[in-house]
């Protein structure tokens, strides 16, 4: 293969994972705007976005690392987190049609409640 | 010339040691979660295609285990060992099929290989499937450090192939 070959290769590959990307992030329905917070695998709690009043709380890994998560204004977001890299912080509040919150060190995720069964717990 | 060739691994992978734990300290460039610049992998490319697939193990071992030890990252072994040994496979196989003037195009796959392995570790780790959007734009950044990664090996492969470095 020639290294024009391999670009437009790339190329390709590139374009079709940003269209699968914008198809992931927009697709799912959802109950509202209640944020669920897992640690590791475990459901810690549910947050109605629309009804909560202003909190902060912290979650705790099995392993120690802790995360200080804030609900403010109908927006949720690590506040403080104890992991190497901060990359929680940095992603901002969970928004609309964008990622989950990640600390992959603390093994926490916060992302939007997909199925009523989970708003209910 | 074994001793020899031991001797170079050594110092490659001070090297890749070195780069490693530096670029773990500058921020992170982007706020989503798994990419890196990986330029530590430079060396491991470079070694791979310059003394073969042991020696390149060697390093990568070493940079590895001693890199969780020095900075006490013990997530970055778990996330990136198990990464790290599949992109290694993945550049050893695709040095039988890609020449050494295209290896940029060698070390972008084995990012998005190390990339694609470490989403899915993260997803058994925190057992929700939910973060997998992130595997598109990790492909993207597999591809884009990848090929920096790769060229920058492949200018380095280049100057040592000419004779301006030693001979082992």
């Amino acid at each position: 293969m020639s290294q024009k070959q391999w670009i437009v290769i790339f190329a390709v590959v590139i374009a079709a994972m940003a269209g699968l990307y914008v198809f992931l992030t927009h697709g799912g329905q959802k109950d509202g705007r209640v944020a669920a917070v897992y640690s590791g695998s475990e459901l810690v709690r549910t947050v109605d976005l629309d009804t909560a009043e202003d909190q902060v709380f912290t979650v705790t890994d099995r392993a120690g690392g802790a995360n200080t998560v804030c609900v403010k204004d109908g927006e949720i977001f690590v506040a403080e987190a104890d992991c190497p890299d901060g990359i929680c912080m940095r992603h901002g509040p969970l928004l609309e049609n964008g990622t989950p919150i990640v600390c992959l060190p603390n093994r926490l995720v916060i992302r939007w409640a997909q199925s009523s069964a989970e708003v209910d717990n | 010339m074994r001793i020899r060739r031991i001797t170079v691994c050594a110092l490659f992978s001070a090297i890749a040691l070195t780069i490693w734990v530096v670029e773990g300290l500058l921020p992170p460039l982007t706020p989503i979660p798994g990419i890196k610049p990986g330029l530590a992998n430079i060396v491991t490319v470079f070694t791979v295609y310059y003394l073969g697939a042991p020696y390149a193990a060697g390093v990568l071992a070493v940079r590895l285990l001693l890199g969780a030890l020095l900075t006490g990252q013990v997530s970055a072994l778990l996330y990136g060992g198990p990464a790290g040994v599949l992109a290694l496979l993945a550049a050893v196989l695709l040095k039988k099929v890609i020449r050494e003037e295209q290896l940029w195009a060698a070390s972008a796959i084995a990012a998005v290989v190390h990339n694609s392995a470490q989403i899915l570790i993260a997803r058994a780790v925190t057992g929700t499937a939910a973060i997998l959007v992130y595997w598109p734009l990790l492909v993207i950044a597999g591809i884009v450090a990848g090929s920096f990664t790769g060229l920058a090996a492949g200018f380095a492969l280049k100057a040592v192939r000419k004779g301006s470095g030693p001979s082992f």
